[in-house]
């Protein structure tokens, strides 16, 4: 390296060095180097600017039917949803302002306390799961292998199909006599009852909810980590680092600002999600596998706006949390 | 190479059969027979509504099984707008979403001029003046077709609708009882049983779990498992009092019930996983060879006369037993109805629709392919309710056997609320599934019910 000292004018390059190159570069005596003050280089003279504001407007004209219509889809109904949890309407009729009625009433309800426990063992869990597997997934079909279109395709399957499809495929195989689960236990004299009890069943809607979502977790990381430069591995390897250190020094850090933005998404998707639960158990046995959506669900089919949207509200703060909690992490990854 | 190949290929394979490997397959269908257009001579004011009608006359219908009958319905009803020189346009819906469709319909103001909905449905509705009276044309039809089945007129009329009727009943679910005759005679049982009790004995002798369990009964969160509370009212087990406002579940006839029940499915008599079956669990039990006896409306009878004809003749079919206390056997009737929104021209209109299809020529071929009982009198001479085994059962069920929905409690929408969330089956869960005590579970349920009867006493 050179060291800049001063000067007047800008002094040659110095003599062009490789970064592999196996020659040891030749130290030269410093140019002066100054800031040029006397002499401006000339330069095109810039477009004359708009006016304060005026290239805000015009702005603001072009993007104003994208936010109305933005507010009308999102921002009415989830303020209408807000303020029906506050009231007691059902379908065809307005309702009153009962405050935290619906609130109360439902923190009051074992179901409510299932569908808490349940954000842990069903959604966390899954949310683990996903990850892990993802992450496998992705790096596995980082590597170059033949075929590798045709697996990324496969893995990506699951995703792609049609909700319904997929979990009423699964609740059959689930299924204590004809499913497929038991047809191969049965080969070794084994039968489960997956759907029996509560922690089967648990871990059932679990098992099918990671089927489901996980290839969304191995797009996400796939695409960071073919962001990360080859040249990384290449020198780590060279330095003799192994393939743990290369993951949590090169790996990690490359993929971790999308698997944040990744595990938000995936988050709040499994938590909304109605389909995983419903088709397969209904919320039960009992209400071992009780969720807010079908909490709400079951109080919709009763026309009981203002309870429903408030069981489908409750999880409104942690959504906001994870986002706002996204907006700050994400944000100085991005830097 | 080949070798790896073969593993991708068959990886693919393997991930793409992954969710179809349970589905089954559907039954044919036949071919249609084009509508048979109106016998009836149109009355001038129907003529007029029609020539002053305007837009499009929507119609949603209730999907039924099989879908031959579905089309049978919708192919009617366009020969019916076609004769009068309207546009139709008929939507099916599934039944199971009826109620969110009419929920948002209802809040965005876009109801269709009629529909089918059940019960329950028309319950709510009606005490929330969202339905048309429909007297005269009930009458009407009533007359012209020799008089509605006790159990549909009872239900139909009671004074809790408010003084007036407000659905056309077009048919009814009915619980019938399939059993294995094959598996009941090898064990020495001829007779069906009679009583619920009786129903516990023979089912506990032909169970060989895992692979057939005698009672095939849903205990889970859907509409089969509110048979349940069909079983606790007829061991004397009430959902509330006389007035429809006090719930009276926690009972010593309700902890009977559960008692019975919950002995059921210790024993393993019941299958395990019933609690969470879906609105199909009990059909495939059945269809598999691996239950017993179910209750069920009349589709399993159709899928297996279409699919497995051997089963259906190793089957017999009745209706429910008697509890300690009583017969319950309700009947779940489906209502034509129409929205109060629609205007008056679309009232005359579809109450005149509704003449139409309750002719006999159309009903005989639609029931044949639907899956209802018949409501009205002259529907008792059709083919299927007098050579079809499974569907004499329902024409039983509408002669004798049936009761009114609800019955004996009072079927209010509190009532319907206490259905539609399950709660007797939830009940039945809390001591199979968590372990409580009946004594508890009743108790537990009661809080609950009145929850439920409060809001709409207070």
């Amino acid at each position: 390296m050179t060291k800049a000292v001063g000067g007047a004018f800008p002094a040659p390059p110095a003599p062009e060095t490789k970064a592999h190159a196996m020659t040891k570069p030749v130290l030269t005596e410093a140019p002066v180097i100054r800031r040029p003050t006397a002499v401006r280089p000339r330069t095109k003279r810039p477009a004359e600017p708009h006016k304060p504001g005026e290239r805000s407007r015009v702005g603001l004209f072009f993007v104003a039917p994208l936010v109305l219509i933005l507010l009308a889809l999102v921002g009415f109904p989830t303020v209408a949803s807000l303020w029906y949890s506050f009231t007691n309407v059902t379908v065809g009729s307005p309702g009153t302002f009962v405050g935290l009625a619906n609130y109360i009433a439902l923190f009051g309800d074992q179901a409510f306390i299932d569908a808490v426990s349940n954000l842990v063992l069903i959604i966390g869990v899954s949310l683990l799961i996903k990850f892990l597997l993802g992450l496998t997934v992705a790096s596995l079909l980082n590597r170059p292998m033949r075929a590798r279109g045709i697996w990324r395709a496969i893995v990506i399957l699951p995703w792609a199909m049609p909700g319904f499809v997929a979990f009423m495929g699964w609740k059959l195989m689930f299924e204590s006599r004809a499913g497929a689960l038991n047809q191969v236990l049965g080969w070794f004299h084994l039968h489960v009852d997956f759907l029996a009890s509560p922690e089967l069943a648990r871990m059932s809607v679990v098992m099918a909810t990671v089927w489901r979502g996980f290839p969304f977790w191995v797009i996400g990381i796939l695409a960071a980590m073919q962001t990360i430069p080859k040249e990384l591995y290449e020198a780590a390897e060279m330095d003799g680092a192994g393939p743990w250190r290369r993951f949590t020094n090169i790996t990690w850090p490359g993929i971790r600002a999308t698997v944040s933005v990744v595990a938000v998404l995936s988050a709040i998707w499994t938590t909304n999600g109605f389909e995983n639960v419903w088709l397969i158990t209904q919320g039960g046995p009992s209400s071992a596998t009780m969720t807010f959506p079908v909490l709400s669900y079951l109080d919709l089919t009763n026309f009981q706006l203002g309870s429903a949207s408030a069981a489908a509200m409750i999880t409104l703060p942690l959504f906001v949390l994870l986002i706002l909690w996204l907006g700050r992490t994400g944000g100085k990854e991005y830097k | 190479m080949i070798k790896r190949r073969l593993v991708v290929a068959t990886a693919a394979a393997v991930t793409m059969l992954i969710p179809l490997s349970g589905c089954s397959a559907g039954g044919g269908l036949g071919a249609q027979s084009p509508a048979p257009t109106r016998t009836s001579s149109v009355d001038p004011a129907v003529e007029k509504a029609a020539k002053d009608f305007k837009g499009t006359f929507t119609y949603w219908t209730g999907l039924t099984f099989p879908d031959e009958g579905n089309k049978i319905e919708q192919q009617q009803i366009e020969q019916w707008g076609k004769d009068l020189g309207i546009d139709v346009e008929v939507v099916a819906v599934n039944q199971n979403d009826t109620s969110k469709r009419v929920a948002a319909a209802l809040q965005s103001g876009s109801m269709p001029d009629a529909l089918t909905v059940g019960y329950d449905l028309s319950k709510v509705m009606a005490a929330k003046d969202q339905l048309a009276p429909l007297d005269d044309s009930y009458k009407a039809i009533g007359e012209k077709h020799q008089g509605w089945f006790e159990p549909i007129d009872k239900a139909t009329t009671d004074p809790s609708w408010g003084g007036s009727v407000y659905g056309i009943p077009l048919g009814f679910f009915g619980n019938i009882l399939f059993q294995r005759q094959d598996l009941l005679k090898a064990k020495g049982i001829t007779d069906a049983p009679k009583t619920w009790d009786e129903f516990a004995d023979d089912a506990a002798k032909i169970t060989n779990a895992p692979k057939v369990y005698g009672a095939g009964l849903a205990l889970s969160n859907v509409l089969d498992g509110n048979l349940m509370t069909a079983v606790m009212q007829s061991f004397g087990g009430r959902v509330a009092d006389d007035a429809g406002q006090k719930c009276t579940i926690d009972s010593p006839e309700t902890v009977k019930f559960l008692d019975w029940v919950s002995g059921l499915y210790k024993k393993g008599v019941i299958p395990p996983d019933s609690v969470t079956w879906d609105g199909a669990g009990d059909n495939n039990a059945y269809l598999s060879g691996a239950a017993g006896f179910i209750v069920n409306t009349g589709s399993v009878y159709l899928s297996m006369a279409d699919q497995d004809p051997e089963l259906e003749k190793k089957s017999a079919y009745g209706t429910l037993p008697s509890g300690p206390a009583m017969t319950v056997n309700p009947v779940d009737i489906r209502y034509r109805v129409v929205p109060s929104s629609t205007d008056e021209n679309g009232k005359i209109l579809a109450q005149d629709l509704f003449k139409v299809l309750a002719e006999d020529d159309y009903n005989s071929e639609y029931m044949a392919k639907a899956t209802y009982g018949p409501v009205l009198k002259s529907q008792a001479s059709y083919p299927i309710f007098t050579d079809t085994p499974a569907y004499a059962a329902l024409l039983t069920i509408a002669q004798s056997g049936g009761t009114p929905p609800a019955f004996p409690d009072v079927a209010n929408t509190a009532y319907s609320e206490y259905q539609n969330t399950f709660s007797t089956p939830h009940m039945i869960q809390r001591v199979v599934t968590d372990g409580l005590s009946s004594q508890k579970a009743a108790a537990e349920a009661q809080v609950n019910c009145q929850k439920i009867y409060d809001k709409y006493t207070k």
